[in-house]
C-alpha cells in the first residue's frame, strides 16, 4: 500500500526510462531488481506497477460489493420470488469462469483498458457477494428491530441500507477482503492475457507477460519481482481476510 | 548484358553482396557458419522431418488473399517466375530466363516444360497467363495486384513464352513478378486462388501440403516430381509451427521439439548456446514503418512528424535493444539500398530541436496520442521505446495492440482497404485507420513496393495519406528510371522528400534472426521469411 501511495517518490527512475547500455541487466547496485528486455528499471516498474494493480483491484471489488451487497440486501429481505429468480439469474453468473467472462467481454468490447476491467471484475465479483450478503440478511431479517421498523412504516430502502446493512457489515467487509484478493489475480491473469491494460503498462501482470519468455535465456528477473510481488500482495490481504474473521467473531 | 538488365541487376541486390553479407556478421560479432548460409548445401543423405517456428499468420494462406505470416506456407507449396534469394538476386524459377525491349515496356520470359503441379497436371503458358489475369481481374480482389498494376496485357506467345505489355516502363518488373509478390505463385487455369485453394493448395513448389491448420502448424511433404532436382528438399517432412511470439518456442528448441527457429530476436539468440545451436542472418530492408497520419488528427504538421523522429536514439536502440542485429536507417525505404544517396543527414536524436519543432507547432507542451499496432515481439519493444521516446518532448504515448487472434485480425481488417484519397476514418485501431500506427513490412529485393503501394499518394497501402507532389514525382522518376544513374538521382530525391515531409519513421532495417540446431545444416530464409533451402539433417 505505500508503493501504491508513494511509488513515484521512492521509485528510483522514471517506470519508461530505458538505459540502452543495461539490456537484460541481472540485479546490481545500479539497477536493484535488474532491468528488462527494454532497458527499464525493473525495481520502479514494481513499485510504480503497485498503484496500478491495487487501485483497479480495489475499485473493482468496490463495484462489485456494492451491487452485490444491493442485490443480496433485496433479495434476503424480500425473499420470494424475486429472491428465487435473483439467485439463480446470479448463480448461472457464478457458474462461469472467471477469466472466460472476462475475456469474452474484452473481445466483445473490442479492446481493453482500466475502466473496462474494473466493470468485468465488479460485474463477475457481484453475484458472490450478493449469495454472502444475502445469507447474512435471510438471518437478520427475522430478527425484531426489523419487525419494529416495519411497524414504524419505514421505508424498505431505509430499513435495508440504515437497519440491515450495518449488522451484516462484517460479513461485507470480510467477504470484500476475500474479493480484493482474488481481484489482484484477476488483474494480473487479464493483463497476463493480454485483455487488461495497456500494452507495456508497468503493472505487474503486463510485466510478467512481456517477460516470461525471457527465463528460457537465463534472465529470470524481470519476471521474478513482479510475480513475488502478486504473490506478496495476495497472502497479505488473504491474511487481513482472515484476521478479520477472528475480529468480527464471525 | 542491357542497360536495363544491368541496372536490375544493380538496384535489386539490397546492399547485401556476400561481402556486404559478412561485413554485417562480423558487425555483431557473431560468427556465422557462412558456408551453411549461402545455399547449395541441401544435399547428402535424405533426412526425415524438419520443424521450424514461423510467426502468426496475418491472412489466410491462398494466393489471392495471402498477408504477411503465410508466406512461408506459399512459399513451401508454391513457385514464381523468378525467385528472390537470400542476398537479394534473382534467380530463374518456373521462368529460365526474361529479357526487356521497348525501352523496359515490354518483358518477355521463357517459361521451361517440365513443371507440374502436385495434381500431377503439366504447367502451360496457359496457366501463368491466367494466373497473372486472375489477379488483375478486380472481382478477385488479390492482395498482390497493386504490384503489377502496370501491366496492361499477359499474352502467351507461345507454349514456351510469356509477354508482358506495361502501361510504362518499369526496369524491376521481373521483381514484381517473382517470389518477393508472394501471392502470385503458378495457379492453374481456372483454379480460384481464394479460400477454397488452401484445401490442397495445389501449387507447383518443392513441397505437398498434407495437413493445414490455421495460425497452429502446417505439414508438408516433400515433392519428388519438382521441377529444379537440385533443389528437391532432403528432408521427407517439413512441419512449420506457428507462434504468436518467437521467444515462446525457446523451449520447444532447447528441448528437440523444434529444429528451428525463424525471426528470433537477436539478443535471445545470442543466449543459446553456441555447442548446439547456429545463427543464420539475413540483413534485409525490412522493418518497422512507423507512419502518421497527414491528413487528420494531431500529426498532420509535419514539424510534429519531425520533432517525433527527432526524439528517438536509433542507435542507442538498435545497439541496444537489438543487439546490433539491425542497421541504421534513416526515414525513407531507400537507404538500404545501392542506390542511396549516402550524402543525405542521417538524422540523430535532438531534444533541443524537437521540442522547438513542437513549440512552432503550438504545442510546446505536447499532448496525448495512441499509438496503434498488433502484438508481436519486435513491435512490443519498438512501441515501448516510442513511448519513452516522446516522453521526453512532453508526448504522451498510449500503446495500444491488437493481439486478439494472436495475428492482428483488427489490425489488419483494412476496412478503409484500398485506401482512398481524403478517406477520414481515424483511430479505428487498423493499420490503413489509425493516426499513428505501425506496420511491420518484410523485405523487398527492391524498394519498388514500398514506393507504389505505401509511400505514394495513390498507394492502396498508403496509411499516412500524405499528398505531396513532391514525392510522387520522385517516385515516378524512380519507376520510370532505367539507369543506374537515374536510378540513384531518383532514390535522392525520394530520400530528400522523405526527410521533409516524414509521413514514416522507419528507425532500422531489420536484420533476421534465424537459430537452428546443429544437428540440421543447410536452413536459410530468405529476406521475407520463406524458407529458402531445404537443409539436410547433420
Amino acid at each position: 500500500m505505500f508503493s501504491a501511495i508513494f511509488g513515484k517518490l521512492i521509485a528510483r527512475y522514471d517506470q519508461d526510462f530505458m538505459d540502452y547500455e543495461y539490456i537484460n541487466s541481472a540485479p546490481s547496485a545500479k539497477y536493484w531488481f535488474g532491468t528488462d528486455s527494454n532497458g527499464r528499471d525493473v525495481y520502479s516498474r514494481v513499485i510504480v506497477g503497485s498503484r496500478i494493480i491495487i487501485v483497479i483491484s480495489f475499485l473493482a471489488t468496490l463495484l462489485g460489493a456494492f451491487l452485490g451487497a444491493s442485490l443480496g440486501l433485496a433479495a434476503g429481505y424480500l425473499k420470494g420470488k424475486f429472491d428465487m429468480v435473483l439467485m439463480r439469474i446470479l448463480e448461472a453468473i457464478s457458474a462461469i469462469p472467471v477469466i472466460i467472462i472476462a475475456l469474452l467481454a474484452v473481445a466483445a468490447i473490442g479492446r481493453s483498458s482500466s475502466i473496462i476491467t474494473i466493470l468485468i471484475i465488479g460485474f463477475i465479483f457481484t453475484p458472490n457477494v450478493a449469495r454472502t450478503v444475502r445469507a447474512a440478511v435471510l438471518g437478520e431479517s427475522e430478527l425484531e428491530y426489523v419487525a419494529a421498523a416495519k411497524l414504524r412504516t419505514e421505508k424498505t430502502a431505509h430499513i435495508l441500507f440504515r437497519e440491515v446493512l450495518p449488522n451484516v457489515l462484517p460479513t461485507l467487509i470480510v467477504e470484500f477482503t476475500v474479493r480484493l484478493g482474488y481481484a489482484i489475480f484477476a488483474v494480473a491473469t487479464l493483463s497476463f492475457l493480454g485483455a487488461g491494460l495497456e500494452a507495456g503498462s508497468p503493472d505487474w501482470g503486463t510485466q510478467v507477460a512481456d517477460t516470461w519468455s525471457l527465463i528460457f535465456t537465463n534472465v529470470w528477473w524481470p519476471t521474478l519481482f513482479p510475480s513475488l510481488a502478486i504473490a506478496s500482495v495476495a497472502v497479505s490481504i488473504n491474511l487481513i481476510s482472515d484476521a478479520l474473521l477472528e475480529v468480527f467473531e464471525l | 548484358m542491357s542497360t536495363i538488365e544491368q541496372t536490375t541487376n544493380e538496384v535489386s541486390t539490397n546492399g547485401l553482396s556476400r561481402r556486404h553479407f559478412i561485413q554485417a556478421a562480423a558487425a555483431t560479432g557473431v560468427a556465422v557458419p557462412f558456408a551453411q548460409m549461402i545455399g547449395g548445401s541441401s544435399v547428402g543423405a535424405a533426412g526425415k522431418v524438419f520443424r521450424y517456428a514461423a510467426q502468426a499468420q496475418e491472412g489466410p494462406a491462398c494466393p489471392w488473399m495471402t498477408k504477411g505470416g503465410s508466406l512461408g506456407i506459399l512459399n513451401a507449396v508454391g513457385s514464381w517466375l523468378c525467385d528472390v534469394a537470400p542476398s537479394g538476386e534473382l534467380k530463374p524459377s518456373v521462368a529460365t530466363s526474361w529479357k526487356g525491349s521497348n525501352g523496359g515496356q515490354t518483358w518477355t520470359f521463357t517459361i521451361r516444360t517440365d513443371v507440374k503441379f502436385h495434381d500431377g497436371s503439366a504447367l502451360t503458358a496457359d496457366d501463368v497467363v491466367y494466373t497473372i489475369k486472375s489477379h488483375l481481374n478486380p472481382a478477385n480482389k488479390s492482395q498482390s495486384a497493386a504490384r503489377i498494376g502496370d501491366v496492361s496485357d499477359c499474352v502467351k506467345v507461345n507454349a514456351t513464352t510469356v509477354r508482358f505489355d506495361l502501361k510504362k516502363a518499369n526496369a524491376n518488373f521481373p521483381f514484381a513478378v517473382s517470389s518477393s509478390n508472394y501471392g502470385l505463385l503458378m495457379l492453374k487455369n481456372g483454379a480460384k486462388g481464394d479460400e477454397s485453394w488452401i484445401a490442397k493448395m495445389n501449387g507447383t513448389g518443392k513441397w505437398i501440403m498434407v495437413s493445414h491448420k490455421v495460425n497452429e502448424k502446417t505439414v508438408f511433404k516433400r515433392n519428388t516430381d519438382y521441377f529444379d532436382k537440385a533443389q528437391i528438399p532432403s528432408f521427407e517432412t517439413m512441419e512449420q509451427i506457428q507462434y504468436v511470439s518467437q521467444s515462446a518456442a525457446i523451449p520447444a528448441l532447447k528441448t528437440g521439439k523444434l529444429d528451428s527457429i525463424h525471426l528470433l530476436y537477436g539478443n535471445e539468440a545470442d543466449t543459446l548456446p553456441k555447442s548446439k545451436f547456429y545463427k543464420t542472418l539475413v540483413p534485409t530492408c525490412g522493418g518497422l514503418h512507423m507512419h502518421m497520419r497527414a491528413d487528420i488528427g494531431q500529426l498532420t504538421d509535419k514539424r510534429v512528424r519531425e520533432a517525433i523522429a527527432l526524439s528517438l536514439d536509433r542507435v542507442a536502440y538498435i545497439k541496444g535493444v537489438l543487439g546490433g542485429y539491425a542497421l541504421l536507417a534513416n526515414d525513407s525505404v531507400m537507404d538500404s539500398f545501392p542506390t542511396a544517396d549516402k550524402s543525405v543527414p542521417q538524422r540523430k536524436k535532438d531534444l533541443a530541436r524537437a521540442k522547438a519543432l513542437l513549440a512552432e507547432a503550438g504545442v510546446p507542451n505536447g499532448f496525448k496520442v495512441t499509438l496503434q499496432s498488433w502484438k508481436r515481439d519486435d513491435i512490443d519493444k519498438f512501441t515501448q521505446f516510442v513511448k519513452s521516446s516522446c516522453k521526453e518532448i512532453g508526448i504522451d504515448v498510449t500503446v495500444d495492440l491488437d493481439g486478439s487472434d494472436g495475428g492482428g485480425a483488427r489490425w489488419y481488417a483494412y476496412s478503409v482497404y484500398p485506401s482512398v484519397k481524403g478517406s477520414k476514418v481515424a483511430n479505428k485501431g487498423e493499420w490503413l485507420a489509425s493516426e499513428f500506427g505501425i506496420a511491420e513490412w518484410a523485405g523487398r529485393p527492391t524498394p519498388d513496393e514500398y514506393l507504389v503501394r505505401e509511400w505514394k499518394s495513390t498507394g492502396d497501402w498508403n496509411p499516412h495519406y500524405l499528398d505531396a507532389p513532391e514525392l510522387d514525382a520522385a517516385v515516378d522518376a524512380w519507376t520510370s528510371a532505367l539507369t543506374p544513374a537515374k536510378k540513384k538521382a531518383a532514390s535522392s530525391l525520394i530520400q530528400k522528400a522523405s526527410l521533409k515531409y516524414t509521413p514514416i519513421i522507419i528507425v532500422y532495417n531489420e536484420t533476421r534472426v534465424s537459430v537452428t540446431s546443429n544437428k540440421v545444416k543447410g536452413v536459410e530464409f530468405n529476406q521475407q521469411g520463406a524458407n529458402w533451402s531445404s537443409g539436410t539433417n547433420a
